[in-house]
């Protein structure tokens, strides 16, 4: 029957070549190059779940009285964003499982995506031929950090509703255009009644669609250009060393988007995540404590709470404080990694294109950078909780606020140089070892005998 | 005889006395005289260490000198912060200068000079930058510039040591273990510059070669005594520090052990003596009965009590006086455990009360029997309006508690509780009088329909009804779901990928 279809395709569209050279195409086995796939296999799961959500969510701040199951909520005004996903939450079929499946997956999609970008830096993936590449994952990434907070964003509850009150306040600190960019992105000044409604359509096709796309330009590059690989026995700059796609692989990945699937559907039938119906309707007069973002805004958060206080009058302009922190600095972090590729090329005059992948030891230097800017962001990530943080170890807030302050510059310094150290003292070591680059190559020599002759020589970077 | 050095410490003799009696006047109640004991045990060692016989000796020689710097920091600046200066002046002053003070040590400035971290750091830059720089042998040679010097020791070491000691005002509060890892931290820096100096090949103040008579070994080896001193001596002096401390620590434990043991037995008790109470009011003598309880309450004031609100509730420089107190207070700190204190200058947590309900009844009889305040209790009868409960938790309390009241940090390291365990009549009484640094809610505020309806609401979060969505997480929100979406989720994703795939 398969086959029978398989022979019918081929008549028409002569899909047998492409079809006999996709499916024996080679795929790396390290089990870092699934990392990505976790990526996209949450995105899968948050497209299935999200169309779920979609037919009960209903995108309009109109007012009006719930009279739903949950009684502590009963005669209060609120949205009917809200009140939609409070029915949704609580009186709908496996509306609350769906809901944070959804969010889980959300969570996971960011975490997997991040860890994927750091075996791709060390690894030194991104070269050329794949700068393209690298910056079309960053576009993926700040795609989802947009899909994440947009989501986030939606239920129209109180914690949400501080979330969207800061990033307004952060929209309008940017300086000439602030006050348009925010009203294009909110409808109006804050708290608008059009902002639900950007949201929505920016949450459910603008942004999913764009990544989709991103995406799939993103996987048509690397199937285009061929995986990299580690360095080991046989494998060159010229070919690529793995199983092929059928069966080996697809089982292996499939089985991946199982394991995908069964893990976040797992967090969200155990764990309770945004319990919304606690936080309550939205109302510009009230917070509640702790006021946290999801972990990949915690970065944002952390940069607010400990950016400085400047309040700059330049040409009789006011730049507020949001700016530096909440503008400048994701602004500088992003074309830092950017730019990252071109700036490398030109500190190292390596414009060779690259197949084979470094280990970290092999370049200390860039190791050391990234370990860098990493600890960077994770010292931000943490003081962006530092509240919760503080009721936990009993110790002061404003004493762990200073304590962060301090950690900021220097704990990037010292994981930079450690990592640069160690990394050079690991390659030092290899470098040292006996032997290792002394592999025989046994062939058929002409005469019907076996040869044995050294490998070529192991490509070294200085 | 340094007659300036003499004058100046006869002065701050004469001022500290004068400041102790506007204090004792002004607080009805005498500073303790330990903190006047050390005092003048302060006074003592300036004198030892500026006055002769050592400071002409210190002139000439680097052992009497590294001598005098050692009783200055170690001994001379804990010491003058356990006469808790602080304490007094505020104790002391009229109401307006203390209150400009307190907003000077709330301050950024005073807030920035007493943060451990950089006390400590100061403390080693100053000890280090002394010794190896050309201040010291410019203060060999200009007076005025050992002055500043002497100073800067006192001010640094005085720096140091009051984010340990705990007396007065703290600004930056530090547990016990933390207090040791600082004073643990310091132990080496002080050897390594003792051991620096005991090492040197060179002689580092060329002065002392002069007082040696020209002889270079002469003063090396003096140098080199003088390190040794600071190496071992030091050493000595900072691990005596480090062991009190972690005695105090220790006793600090064993209280909260007694706490549990006398909760044990007073849960052991409170059975027996309710049945007497009960039997004597079945009796039909509830007047004797009342005056037992009073009796009985008054007992348990003295020994309870008095030792900080004083023997005839009118209070201390650790705690408010009672002679105004309502009996929402007395019940509230009682019942929740929060009074008898562990120790004054920490915030007071819910715990389970030490005394039985019968107990805390006779208590707070007595103390209502002696105080002005209202004696009204609150009538909750937890039947109030769940959603208008909501909107007011919403509006008044959550900034603070959370939205799942589970609590949370207020800053200055207060922290607002979780309301888990508080009863409606607990959160109630909280609303009313406002502990620690609560607001008060009276009743233009917050009506007692409405505090019915907080309370209901509360007591629904308590109960968690309904808990739809699986394990709550500690109620903490993003930062608990981070965590688990990163450990629980990406971390076991990991391990499945490193299963399906190789590491080749």
């Amino acid at each position: 029957m398969i086959r029978r279809l398989a022979l019918a395709l081929d008549d028409r569209l002569g899909t047998a070549h492409f079809m006999r050279k996709a499916l024996r195409k080679a795929f790396p086995d390290h089990w870092s190059f699934m990392l990505g796939e976790i990526a996209l296999y949450c995105f899968v799961v948050l497209l299935a779940t999200g169309v779920y959500l979609g037919f009960f969510f209903d995108a309009s701040s109109q007012p009006l009285t719930y009279n739903g199951s949950y009684l502590s909520l009963h005669g209060i005004q609120m949205s009917a964003a809200y009140a939609s996903v409070l029915r949704l939450s609580l009186d709908t079929r496996a509306g609350l499982l769906l809901r944070q499946i959804h969010h889980w997956a959300a969570l996971v999609f960011l975490a997997a995506i991040t860890v994927h970008m750091c075996r791709i830096f060390f690894t030194g993936a991104f070269r050329r031929p794949r700068e393209l590449n690298w910056i079309i994952g960053l576009v993926l990434l700040i795609l989802a950090l947009g899909a994440g907070f947009t989501g986030y964003s939606l239920p129209d509850d109180l914690l949400s509703g501080t979330g969207l009150r800061i990033a307004y306040s952060v929209l309008i600190s940017v300086p000439f255009v602030g006050t348009d960019l925010a009203f294009l992105f909110f409808g109006g000044a804050f708290p608008a009644t059009e902002t639900i409604g950007r949201l929505f359509f920016a949450h459910v096709l603008i942004l999913p669609a764009l990544i989709a796309a991103a995406m799939t330009l993103h996987l048509g590059i690397i199937w285009r250009q061929k995986h990299t690989q580690f360095r080991g026995p046989g494998r060159t700059e010229n070919n690529v060393v793995g199983s092929p796609l059928w069966p080996n692989y697809a089982m292996k990945s499939a089985g991946l988007l199982f394991a995908v699937a069964a893990i976040v559907t797992a967090l969200g039938a155990f764990f309770q995540i945004n319990p919304i119906w606690l936080y309550g309707p939205y109302d510009p007069a009230n917070v509640s404590a702790p006021a946290q973002p999801d972990w990949y805004i915690g970065w944002l958060e952390g940069a607010l709470r400990l950016g400085p206080s400047w309040d700059w009058q330049i040409f009789n302009h006011t730049v507020p404080a949001p700016f530096f922190a909440g503008v400048l600095l994701p602004f500088v972090f992003f074309s830092l990694l950017f730019v990252w590729p071109f700036l490398e090329r030109r500190i190292t005059h390596d414009g060779e294109p690259h197949q084979l992948l470094d280990h970290p030891s092999d370049t200390p230097w860039r190791t050391g950078v990234g370990a860098a800017v990493l600890t960077f962001a994770i010292v931000l990530t943490f003081a962006g909780s530092d509240g919760v943080q503080a009721k936990i170890v009993g110790i002061s807030v404003e004493m762990l606020a200073s304590l962060y302050r301090i950690m900021l510059p220097v704990l990037p310094a010292v994981v930079g140089l450690l990592s640069f150290e160690l990394a050079r003292e690991l390659r030092a070591r290899r470098d040292a070892l006996p032997g290792t680059d002394a592999r025989i190559v046994i062939s058929r020599a002409d005469s019907g005998g076996f040869v044995g002759q050294p490998e070529e020589h192991r490509e070294r970077r200085p | 005889m340094n007659y300036t050095v003499l004058l100046l410490l006869l002065l701050a003799m004469a001022l500290y006395v004068w400041l102790m009696s506007r204090y004792d006047a002004r607080r009805a109640q005498r500073l303790d005289r330990w903190h006047v004991a050390a005092f003048g045990a302060t006074v003592a060692v300036l004198y030892l260490a500026l006055e002769p016989p050592l400071e002409p000796l210190a002139d000439g020689s680097f052992l009497a000198h590294m001598t005098q710097h050692m009783l200055l920091v170690y001994v001379a600046a804990p010491l003058f912060l356990l006469s808790a200066p602080m304490m007094l002046l505020l104790g002391s002053l009229d109401l307006t200068k203390a209150r400009q003070l307190g907003r000077f040590l709330r301050g950024p400035l005073w807030r920035f000079l007493t943060f451990p971290v950089f006390t400590w750091l100061f403390f080693m830059a100053v000890m280090w930058g002394a010794h190896f720089s050309a201040l010291y042998e410019l203060a060999l040679t200009h007076p005025v510039v050992h002055i500043v010097e002497h100073a800067l020791f006192l001010a640094a070491a005085i720096l140091f040591w009051q984010a340990i000691i705990h007396i007065g005002p703290v600004s930056w509060p530090m547990n016990f273990p933390l207090r040791v890892v600082y004073v643990f931290l310091a132990t080496p820096q002080g050897a390594f510059l003792g051991l620096a100096l005991y090492q040197t090949r060179k002689v580092l103040y060329s002065h002392y070669v002069m007082t040696h008579d020209g002889s270079a070994a002469a003063a090396l080896a003096d140098q080199h005594a003088g390190g040794a001193l600071m190496w071992i001596g030091g050493g000595l002096l900072l691990f005596v520090v480090f062991m009190i401390v972690v005695a105090m620590w220790g006793r600090h434990e064993r209280r909260l052990g007694e706490q549990l043991d006398a909760r044990l037995d007073a849960r052991l008790r409170s059975g027996a003596v309710l049945g007497i109470v009960f039997a004597l009011a079945a009796f039909g003598i509830s007047t004797r009965a009342a005056d037992t309880t009073l009796g009985q309450g008054q007992n348990l004031y003295q020994i309870h009590c008095s030792s900080c609100h004083g023997s005839s509730l009118q209070g201390s420089a650790n705690a408010p006086s009672l002679r105004n107190v309502s009996i929402d207070a007395v019940q509230f700190y009682l019942t929740t455990g929060r009074m008898p204190a562990i120790a004054p200058s920490e915030q007071n947590q819910h715990r389970t009360p030490i005394l039985s309900p019968a107990q805390i009844d006779a208590l707070v009889t007595f103390v209502m029997s002696r105080s002005h305040g209202s004696t009204v209790l609150p009538v909750v009868d937890n039947v109030g309006n769940l959603a208008r409960g909501r909107a007011l938790f919403t509006a008044n309390c959550s900034a603070c508690h959370g939205a799942t009241a589970q609590g949370g940090s207020v800053g200055y390291g207060w922290i607002a509780p979780s309301l888990d365990r508080a009863t409606v009549t607990q959160v109630a009484q909280a609303i009313r009088i406002g502990p620690g640094v609560m607001p008060r809610f009276d009743e233009h505020t917050l009506s007692d329909s409405d505090v019915n309806d907080i309370v209901r609401y509360v007591n629904v979060l308590q109960t968690n009804v309904p808990n739809a969505g699986g394990l709550p997480l500690g109620g903490l929100g993003a930062v608990a779901e981070g965590l688990v979406a990163w450990v629980l989720g990406m971390g076991v994703l990991i391990v499945v990928v490193r299963l399906i795939g190789t590491n080749a």
